[in-house]
């Protein structure tokens, strides 16, 4: 009897949060098969006449030019991770691996840095990138996601320790050079790392909002977050229009959780962060 | 043998220059140099625009301390670090129910990851429609017998703080759960076998096994949530662009640089909330040395 209080229990607390999590969805989902008409008369928790009605995400996609947000976002995210993740194992690899003068400092300067978040430092960063002239450019962003963003440092130093330095040793010995080391054993090896890295990266590059929006202002450089941002302004009284904005805007991470979702959990399990 | 070693370290010296120089550069120029710049700038009532920056000393600093319409700001990020403490509890209890045997376990786990995957403009396009007068949350009220509490979500002054954390909760819970969810999953199934034999009960697993082996888990939590409590943004700034009292600390900062263009101001607040995330990280993990000490 005790059992069956608590199990249906359980499934009440389970599914009361689900509703919580999906019910601003479904409201989202619903209205943006409904025409304009429907939209506002309707409450908004209805079903709309018809689930082939489509002319709102074409709308969407065409005035939103959503393929060119989604095109650039898609170069943010390829540069911004191959970069991070070149950085993050190179320095790693000489921190944990090398002596040298500056290294104090240099560690210093790195946690000085991952102590700042990097949306508070703008306010001076922006008059510093729009000297560089990289105001209004993809660089802006890009160089940022690389240079000032330095968690993956610290990601790439926690998988170096579990690799014994007689491994790089045996194979200096045989003849191998530094960059040999690095490029055929201590990067394979950085592999789960790597895979988180590239995981966390991925969702707050896609999701970034703000950099894009302080330093690309420029129509022709809208990544898929400030798209649906200005998207939003001049279109105030067609929500419907907005609705399929927005789950448009969604897809492509939905679709990646899912294709991606047994290794995700496989590198959780495996003890990335150990309790 | 000599000649060996020079050339070895020669090496040394190569790799180290080729592998650190463009890091370092980056480093140095979007990392250190607008740190630096920043406290620079603090002490000067530069309004972003004009080649001299006046050296004003301390003076911006004085005056958002002594002005209590700076201080509410603080205020502001305070409902967000309640918010915080109620997600860590919720994702707790959730990811100590899905780690056992639950029917449609993969489906509830990725359920509750999905808004970790959504972006902030998205989260909060979607809540300004959810919100809305005779929105979807309103009929919800009223379909469960609520109606009295029906109200402007995010006009009244008095409640959109409220509403902005409560979205903040169901944005950020995902973070929490698929912490805790990953170092539970970590734990030897051995110590719940073992634990069984001796006659253990659900609630004597969770205190004596899976509570002390997540603690880590719970202290990083924390301080991740603590840092991103001062530095709340995106929400406020896309939902409600800091009107309405909702503008947290680094949304005042962003609206006095780019708005005002009162960069020396703007500057000081950065330092001051920069210190404030220092001495948490400090004490932090001086808390965590000092238990991990007594725990050898």
């Amino acid at each position: 009897m005790k059992q069956l209080v608590f199990k249906s229990l359980k499934y009440i607390s389970l599914l009361t949060w689900l509703c919580i999590i999906c019910l601003p969805i479904v409201t989202l989902f619903l209205g943006s098969f409904m025409t304009h008409e429907e939209f506002s008369k309707a409450s908004s928790l209805t079903f709309p006449t018809s689930f082939f009605y489509l002319e709102n995400y074409r709308i969407a996609w065409q005035e939103g030019q959503m393929l060119r947000g989604f095109l650039l976002t898609f170069v943010l995210l390829i540069c911004g991770v191959f970069g991070s993740v070149l950085v993050g194992s190179m320095v790693a690899y000489i921190l944990a691996r090398f002596n040298f003068k500056f290294k104090k400092v240099l560690v210093l300067l790195y946690f000085i840095v991952s102590m700042v978040p990097m949306t508070v430092s703008q306010v001076s960063t922006f008059k510093i990138v729009s000297n560089l002239g990289l105001y209004n450019t993809i660089w802006a962003p890009i160089l940022l996601y690389v240079g000032a963003d330095v968690m993956m440092i610290y990601i790439y130093l926690q998988g170096l320790e579990k690799i014994p330095t007689e491994l790089d040793k045996v194979a200096i010995l045989e003849g191998a050079s530094y960059f040999q080391v690095y490029r055929q054993i201590i990067l394979p090896l950085l592999r789960p790392a790597t895979g988180t890295v590239i995981m966390l990266k991925v969702i707050s590059i896609y999701n970034d909002f703000y950099l894009p929006y302080l330093y690309m202002p420029s129509q022709n450089l809208n990544t898929i977050a400030t798209t649906l941002y200005r998207f939003v302004g001049p279109n105030q009284t067609r929500w419907e229009v907005i609705c399929a904005c927005i789950i448009i805007s969604m897809v492509p991470m939905i679709l990646l959780y899912l294709v991606l979702q047994k290794k995700i959990y496989e590198g959780l399990m495996s003890g990335s962060v150990k309790g | 043998m000599l000649n060996n070693i020079s050339l070895q370290g020669k090496r040394e010296r190569r790799v180290i220059f080729c592998f650190l120089f463009f890091p370092v550069v980056l480093l140095c120029l979007f990392g250190i140099w607008p740190i630096v710049n920043l406290i620079y700038l603090s002490f000067t009532s530069w309004n972003g625009i004009s080649e001299s920056k006046e050296w004003v000393g301390f003076a911006n600093y004085f005056k958002i301390l002594q002005d209590p319409t700076y201080l509410t700001i603080f205020k502001t990020n305070l409902y967000y670090l309640v918010s915080g403490l109620l997600q860590m509890v919720v994702a707790m209890y959730f990811a100590i129910i899905l780690s056992f045997k639950t029917w449609g376990q993969s489906f509830f786990r990725a359920s509750f990851i999905l808004p970790l995957l959504i972006s902030g403009v998205a989260i909060s396009m979607m809540f300004r429609l959810f919100f809305t007068g005779e929105g979807a949350f309103d009929q919800l009220l009223t379909f469960l017998g609520l109606e009295k509490f029906i109200g402007m979500w995010l006009g009244d002054p008095e409640r959109v703080n409220y509403t902005l954390a409560g979205i903040s909760l169901w944005r950020n819970i995902g973070r929490s759960f698929l912490l805790y969810l990953g170092a539970i999953q970590s734990i030897d199934p051995a110590y719940y076998k073992v634990a069984e034999m001796e006659g253990a009960t659900f609630w004597h697993k969770v205190r004596y096994i899976i509570l002390p082996n997540i603690t880590t888990v719970l202290t990083l939590d924390f301080i991740l949530l603590t840092i991103g409590v001062v530095s709340v943004f995106e929400m406020p700034f896309i939902l409600m662009n800091g009107s309405n009292g909702t503008a947290t600390v680094l949304v005042k900062t962003m609206k006095l640089a780019f708005d005002n263009k009162k960069f020396g101001m703007a500057a000081s607040l950065s330092v001051l909330l920069t210190l404030v995330i220092a001495l948490l990280t400090i004490i932090q993990r001086y808390v965590v040395i000092k238990r991990e000490r007594r725990q050898l």
